[in-house]
């Protein structure tokens, strides 16, 4: 292989980095599938009565928020409070600070229940990364409603506005 | 372009890659999720990507400081700043607000900033490519082809 040409070093560094990258997530503690998968989900609110608090963090849709939020299910709002603050689910939680928000689920009634994570809508992607800082700090029961803030006003819901 | 100013550029581009590498290379499942958030990725590729892609940058990030291999990761790391625009620009386009998952500053979002700032490093990148001469590079040692 001649290393003068840029060509054969692109392929020479491409290929290193394949070898290194996949030989280090066999060995690293927590490897990840080369595939990803997509959440768990609970579709009908049959499924919801019939299953236990859920393991991990599990997706859910706009019905199935709706009657969490009537059973009193805690609501977490992943957005910056800035948003939060411009209109937002009825009894829900938030804050731009982790540690704060941590203390805010900790004082929250119904702590060994699951709780809902939103924010803006199925693109913004912050309800999922909380979701997942928040199982990595040992909360086991998440409902992921990705339809978020957009989908619960333009379904008539509850809001609260300051 | 003096030698000195080409290599400043050469260094510059290797540290924002060397430095982006490494929370990506730690945390690849997270990386996977910035990716994901851009809805670009088909059949669930994002995290073969989120694996591979954070060496690829650790590689030409410390070959382009330390002299080694220059050309290939300059080529590489332009078409990946280009990429990357692409990939910013589309979620600007589409109104997606998300983390652009560029391993630099926490929570950095996808933005003009952020399209302005890779525009400057692939200007960099290219300085780099069209450089006369080689200086402070070890390996391969030979003078430079015409490009």
């Amino acid at each position: 292989m001649n290393f003068n040409s840029p060509k054969y070093q692109v392929y020479a560094l491409i290929t290193i980095s394949v070898i290194i990258s996949l030989a280090l997530n066999v060995i690293r503690s927590n490897p990840i599938s080369m595939i990803a998968q997509d959440l768990k989900k609970i579709d009908s609110i049959d499924e919801l009565a019939n299953s236990n608090e859920p393991s991990g963090i599990v997706e859910i849709d706009i019905e199935i928020a709706k009657d969490l939020y009537e059973k009193g299910t805690l609501f977490i709002d992943a957005r910056a409070e800035e948003y939060f603050n411009d209109g937002h689910i009825p009894g829900a939680i938030c804050s731009d600070e982790f540690d704060e928000l941590i203390d805010k689920i900790y004082s929250f009634d119904n702590l060994e229940k699951a709780f809902v994570v939103y924010c803006s809508d199925d693109d913004c992607g912050s309800s999922e990364e909380l979701s997942y800082q928040l199982y990595d700090q040992g909360f086991e029961s998440i409902y992921l409603f990705k339809g978020g803030w957009k989908q619960w006003i333009e379904n008539d819901l509850p809001a609260k506005y300051y | 372009m003096n030698k000195y100013l080409t290599l400043f550029f050469r260094i510059v581009v290797g540290a924002i890659f060397l430095w982006a590498s490494f929370d990506k290379i730690i945390d690849p499942a997270k990386f996977a999720r910035d990716i994901s958030n851009y809805h670009i990725v088909p059949l669930g590729l994002e995290n073969t990507i989120a694996l591979i892609l954070p060496w690829l940058e650790f590689f030409i990030g410390t070959g382009l400081i330390i002299g080694v291999m220059v050309d290939g990761s300059i080529i590489i790391s332009s078409v990946l700043l280009i990429t990357f625009n692409i990939m910013i620009a589309q979620a600007m386009a589409r109104g997606f607000n998300i983390d652009c998952g560029c391993g630099l500053k926490e929570g950095q979002l996808v933005g003009f900033e952020k399209l302005i700032e890779n525009f400057i490093f692939i200007l960099f990148s290219y300085f780099v490519y069209v450089r006369k001469e080689k200086f402070l590079e070890f390996f391969p040692k030979t003078e430079l082809s015409d490009k």
